[in-house]
């Protein structure tokens, strides 16, 4: 399998605190891989760190090959990177297939902005009305793929708080990512939910051929699905292995847990 | 006559609030200096048809050009430094001063005198039929991939930005838009008045167009038309209160903000089937869940 990305001797602070101190380690493509931590630790950093959001303060991500540090957002977007953010954030007062029509755009576009401004006509149809419909029955695919057409009309922050993460899944499916990384996508969910997303998750990785790399504090969900999990404490590298590994780790119990009651 | 004159400025006010709609309402940036766009595409048609004798309706899409060039003057170095909103907002208004002076010293603009004895080209089918044409831009503009980048980033920048949207261009892009469609408008307003002088295009004018946009309502078109209408022709109407006339107008505005936070239309058009839908669901109380586009 080759290696989706690499992370080399990341590091990132802000002012005198380090958030995120010499990580490294690699994707393969095609897996399903996981980052778990105390809360705090520095996870989300590192997706930030992945995606451009921040520059990190040393260190290289490698994807495919590339070196994409500190390549801003939208370019690493194109590339191949997409992702789900912790605190969702939709485009609130847009429908949920309007969101997802937004990504699509992006690999999809279907006219010019000449074609915009001169074709499209009243009662006319034309280039950008067809377009738009193609977009739109595209759109409905993906929501039919994460299992929320029954939404689409609605307002996005109308929808029930689950779907709503389940519709930042199918808005970053559109951008036809290879890399999708999802920042605790099961947040908020009771057991019976986060089992059926991680299902999801899995169906989805398995149709569109994706690497995935999630945050999650969900336990069963990061055993169940995970092939691969890495574990950072205090933006630290703490332990990496398979799920039976990492539950066999002692350290990664001390920080879970704490050290007294190890031996109770 | 009387009528002709308020109605042709309620549509050049129109052309100018659709296009700064376009900016504010659907990139989420506060302008206080659209009044300078218009002051800039003023000047460039009065010039180009009173110093240089170019006809009327080549110089109109000069004046847009011009307008929609210098606005990126202001926009390139503030937007690419991706300036906070409020902090734009200041960029601007420092810049539409700017303008004014620069134009009250430039020796072609006849400085703070002006340039009067302009040609009456603004005749009200003229001007209707240019606001049609700028309407239907500005539709097609944001029920476009264009808008919809517009839009989302107007509901979450980071989001957006991790759509692959790029939030510079876009934004740069609806400055644009926004700037040529206040030179359309500043043009209009020089050969309707038939005078122009730098002190017609202050902040107070700039203030009014980003008032309008927002009490029409933020994220529509038609809203923004609608209040400039209404405000062109609340104070006419008021003509008979004399100085209170003023004063009613500032507490209209109020009134709107106040009863209306979201502007007239809010996020909605103003439509026929959006009527009959509006009063159909009178009835069963249900959820009409439109948005835009």
């Amino acid at each position: 399998m080759s290696i989706s990305l690499e992370i080399k001797n990341l590091s990132k602070s802000f002012g005198g605190i380090v958030a995120v101190e010499d990580l490294t380690f690699n994707i393969k493509s095609g897996e399903i891989m996981g980052i778990i931590g105390p809360n705090g630790a520095g996870k989300t950093t590192v997706f930030n760190l992945i995606t451009g959001v921040y520059q990190p303060t040393r260190g290289q991500v490698i994807y495919k090959g590339q070196d994409i540090t500190g390549r801003p957002p939208d370019e690493i977007v194109k590339l191949g990177i997409a992702r789900t953010f912790q605190n969702i954030r939709l485009f609130k007062n847009l429908s949920a297939l309007e969101n997802v029509v937004t990504a699509l755009d992006l690999k999809n576009p279907m006219y010019n902005l000449a074609s915009t401004f001169f074709l499209n006509w009243p009662f006319i149809p034309g280039k950008v009305k067809r377009g738009e419909k193609e977009l739109r029955q595209k759109a409905m695919h993906y929501l039919e793929l994460v299992g929320i057409a029954d939404y689409a009309y609605k307002q996005a922050s109308a929808m029930p708080y689950g779907l709503q993460r389940k519709l930042e899944i199918a808005r970053a499916l559109a951008l036809e990512p290879e890399l999708l990384l999802l920042d605790e996508p099961a947040a908020g969910m009771n057991p019976e939910e986060s089992m059926e997303l991680s299902h999801l998750i899995r169906d989805i990785q398995q149709k569109l051929n994706l690497t995935v790399f999630l945050i999650e504090h969900h336990m069963d969900l990061v055993m169940e699905i995970c092939d691969h999990l890495y574990v950072i404490n205090f933006g630290r590298e703490l332990a990496e292995g398979n799920p039976e590994e990492i539950q066999a780790n002692p350290a990664v119990l001390k920080a879970y847990l704490g050290e007294g009651r190890k031996g109770a | 006559m009387y009528i002709q004159g308020i109605l042709i400025l309620c549509m050049i006010n129109a052309i100018s609030a659709v296009g700064l709609a376009v900016f504010t309402g659907f990139t989420g940036l506060m302008s206080l200096g659209h009044a300078a766009f218009m002051a800039v595409g003023a000047y460039t048609c009065a010039i180009a048809t009173k110093t240089f004798g170019i006809p009327f309706f080549i110089a109109l899409p000069m004046a847009a050009l011009m307008a929609g060039l210098v606005s990126l003057v202001i926009g390139i170095p503030t937007l690419r430094a991706k300036l906070r909103s409020d902090y734009f907002t200041i960029a601007t208004l420092g810049f539409g001063e700017a303008m004014r002076v620069l134009l009250e010293n430039l020796p072609i603009t006849n400085g703070a005198r002006g340039m009067a004895g302009l040609a009456r080209f603004s005749v009200l089918p003229t001007v209707f039929l240019i606001f049609v044409i700028v309407v239907f831009f500005t539709k097609n503009f944001i029920f476009s991939r264009y808008g919809r980048m517009a839009i989302a980033i107007r509901e979450d920048h980071i989001a957006a930005e991790m759509a692959g949207i790029n939030l510079f261009q876009v934004r740069l892009r609806s400055l644009f838009f926004s700037a040529a469609c206040a030179g359309i408008g500043g043009a209009l307003m020089a050969h309707h008045i038939r005078f122009i002088q730098p002190n017609m295009f202050t902040n107070v004018q700039s203030t009014l167009l980003t008032a309008t946009v927002v009490a029409g309502g933020m994220g529509s078109i038609t809203g923004p038309i609608i209040a400039a209408f209404i405000f062109v022709m609340v104070p006419e109407v008021l003509r008979v209160a004399e100085m209170w006339r003023l004063v009613a107008y500032g507490a209209l505005l109020v009134a709107i903000m106040v009863l209306r936070p979201q502007g007239i239309m809010g996020y909605r058009e103003f439509s026929i089937n959006g009527i009959i839908r509006y009063f159909r669901n009178l009835g069963t109380k249900q959820d009409k869940g439109g948005t835009v586009s």
